[in-house]
């Protein structure tokens, strides 16, 4: 048991110290001291409004995350999480603006569209893998780029309210959008999003779903062997489907705290790499609930903690760097930790059989 | 034995932690604090995305630097690639003490309006939509459809064939806005024009103004149908329209390219300089030092600000000589602008 534990602690450590050294390097070879840019950013970081943000900004990071590892536990690989939330969170943001309904209907009502959208968009891949063999890296890809262009369409000419540059939907009053859960009340913009529930809400679904039910188990046979699997009388290809039905659905939910919580629109200032970050976050996590939910806390606050370089002249670019390169190197930690639990498996079992030789010697004598 | 393999894993980590440790202990650049300089001068900080885009970005940080070598103040540069952390920055320049705040792009328009608060920081908002209206914030917009009409008449001036293209980066009403100026422009020429148009990404897509693969794509099918003036309104894509412009001149048809927000002119390889035939100017960097210079003098005024023709907010390029020949109905017409005689919808 300690050895699972830490063996899943390790992975993440190796990769956060790589980027470490990464960085570093970058800072050191541009001429920079590496120390003081760390300290500079340690510093602001820690501030209870610094925290507060990285803990909202965590949550579409952890959403994002959750998505794709509900994916990647049956070994398919949705790296269209990307355009599930984008469509998704048009059609939140017109749900939420526009339903005719009080705030404790209307914001369910919200999340289940986005939902629904999500899977809907996610749909096409699954289908087309399990009927045509296509890959569904391949097609989500390509759905991305669908999504853009749809949204833009839909966007421009549909839902488009109010002129000006920035082009968004209807604003969204505040019988539509997310109340604050708590505000902490110390300086400015100090309060946690309500989106922090829905966030350990998914969390804890994900959990049980993939851990303590049968259908979890069945995705986890179907990934590791799908011939197995399916002598086992366990039907991979609705597997395959509803893994991403449910990888699509949690997307939907990624761009929602932007959308109910920020802008209180769908406009241009919805971030579009939380994707790529969130998948960071799923991979540094190994793809359990609680893994992840440090994951997505962890680069938060650093690109919450790398907002302040430019104030001491450093460049601000450096919370780019160790955010790409924490995507390396938790491929690489991922890979280190199993290569290490496989051997330590092996050597207990050798050892295992060795104390059992041991014993029969003992008893023949 | 599991301990012969945990220690494994401790050792290869510990390497990599000491190495960082190593390296971090280096001496480099220190990041300097604003106590190195003069703490009772006043502090302003401008908040903006990435240079590097040889256009709006560029301009701006050029406005900037240009006012720290002439005027005494601090600077504060926050600079983010994130397009997520607006408010973030506008609150850390508060917290900063900074005296103005200087936000460039109209993102900045809501968490300026939703900031109510700022007693001691002042608020500029660059390049906002004409008629917003942000209390204790001074707005400053951009008339690009003026000079856009401008170039547009020196491009069916220029034109042999009869036929001018726009390239747009991105298709969003900000640079729609360029489009409608450019083509009232040609029109006005010649009613019989044909100007073709291209954005190089939809809406929300910003990858339009940073590939000047597509421009050059957009530039080489656009020349190759007719038309022998192209209008770049892309950003950095804008390079491959002007490289274009080059490499499919022959001796028959000589192929013109207009720039956007700086003077290309001035920008692009010599090789390139002969077919660049003007460039809409936008002087962003014009708006950012003057409103640096109006705060530390005590007169930057709340309320909107229009950079236009009349205050040579907008213009055009006059680098290579290449329009001269048509400077008189240009002026004419910039005159019958400012004089409110030619009226340039925007699509604003």
């Amino acid at each position: 048991m300690t050895r699972r534990i830490l063996l899943t602690i390790a992975g993440p450590v190796v990769s956060v110290l790589l980027a470490l050294l990464v960085t570093t390097l970058f800072l050191t070879f541009g001429g920079y001291s590496a120390a003081s840019a760390y300290e500079v950013m340690w510093n602001y970081g820690i501030e209870p409004a610094s925290l507060v943000s990285a803990l909202n900004n965590a949550v579409p990071l952890y959403l994002a995350g959750i998505a794709a590892a509900f994916a990647l536990r049956m070994g398919l690989f949705n790296i269209g999480v990307d355009g599930q939330y984008r469509v998704a969170a048009l059609a939140g943001a017109v749900v939420a603006a526009n339903l005719p309904l009080p705030l404790y209907l209307r914001l369910p009502i919200t999340l289940l569209v986005c939902c629904l959208v999500g899977a809907l968009w996610a749909l096409v891949p699954a289908l087309l893998r399990v009927y045509r063999g296509v890959s569904e890296v391949i097609t989500s890809i390509l759905m991305n780029a669908i999504a853009t262009t749809v949204v833009a369409i839909l966007l421009a000419n549909v839902f488009r309210s109010g002129g000006g540059q920035n082009t968004g939907t209807a604003i969204i009053g505040a019988d539509g959008a997310m109340p604050a859960l708590v505000d902490l009340g110390i300086g400015n913009r100090t309060s946690i999003s309500g989106f922090l529930v829905l966030a350990i809400v998914v969390g804890i679904v994900f959990y049980l779903i993939q851990y303590r039910t049968t259908f979890g188990f069945t995705l986890q046979v179907a990934a590791k062997s799908p011939e197995a699997a399916e002598s086992a009388g366990i039907k991979v290809n609705r597997r395959i489907i509803w893994a991403m039905l449910g990888s699509g659905a949690i997307a939907g939910l990624v761009g929602l705290p932007h959308v109910l919580g920020v802008a209180f629109r769908f406009d241009g200032t919805l971030p579009t790499d939380l994707m790529f970050t969130g998948l960071a976050a799923a991979l540094l996590g190994r793809s359990h609930p609680i893994g992840v939910a440090v994951g997505a806390f962890v680069l938060a606050f650093v690109e919450r903690s790398s907002q302040v370089l430019g104030l001491v002249q450093l460049p601000t670019e450096v919370g780019s760097v160790f955010m790409a390169v924490i995507l390396l190197s938790s491929a690489i930690g991922y890979w280190f930790t199993d290569k290490a639990d496989r051997r330590l498996a092996l050597w207990n079992a050798i050892r295992g059989r060795r104390r059992a030789g041991a014993q029969t010697v003992e008893a023949s004598s | 034995m599991s301990r012969i393999h945990s220690s494994r894993l401790f050792a290869v980590g510990g390497l990599v932690l000491a190495a960082s440790l190593a390296l971090t202990a280096c001496s480099g650049k220190t990041a300097t604090t604003g106590a190195s300089t003069d703490p009772d001068l006043p502090k302003v900080a401008m908040l903006y995305g990435t240079t590097g885009d040889f256009s709006f970005m560029d301009s701006a940080y050029k406005g900037f630097t240009d006012a720290q070598d002439s005027l005494d103040f601090t600077p504060i540069d926050l600079s983010s690639p994130n397009t997520d952390d607006y408010q973030d920055r506008l609150d850390l320049a508060i917290s900063e003490g900074a005296g103005l705040a200087i936000g460039i792009g109209f993102q900045y328009a809501t968490p300026m309006e939703q900031t109510t608060d700022h007693p001691d920081t002042q608020f500029v908002a660059v390049d906002i939509d004409k008629g917003t209206v942000i209390p204790d914030t001074t707005t400053i917009s951009f008339a690009a459809e003026q000079s856009s009409y401008l170039v547009g008449m020196a491009a069916a001036l220029a034109s042999k064939t009869g036929h001018v293209g726009f390239i747009g980066g991105v298709d969003q009403p900000s640079i729609q806005n360029f489009f409608v100026g450019f083509e009232a422009g040609a029109t006005s020429v010649d009613p019989n024009i044909t100007v073709d148009s291209t954005y190089l990404a939809p809406l929300g897509d910003f990858t339009g103004f940073s590939d000047p693969t597509k421009g050059k794509e957009a530039a080489a099918s656009m020349y190759s149908s007719g038309a022998d003036v192209i209008y770049a309104a892309a950003g950095g894509s804008g390079q491959g329209v002007y490289e274009q412009a080059a490499a499919s001149s022959t001796d028959a048809q000589k192929n013109w390219a207009i720039g956007v927000d700086g003077d290309v002119y001035e920008q692009v390889d010599d090789s390139i300089k002969p077919y660049i035939l003007t460039s809409a100017i936008k002087n962003v960097n014009v708006a950012v030092e003057d409103s640096i210079k109006a705060f530390l003098d005590g007169t930057l005024e709340e309320g909107e600000q229009d950079f236009d023709l009349s205050n040579d907010g907008v213009g055009y390029s006059t680098s290579g000589g290449f329009v001269d020949q048509y400077s008189e109905q240009l002026e004419k017409a910039k005159a019958d602008i400012i004089a409110g005689t030619i009226t340039v919808t925007s699509a604003l």
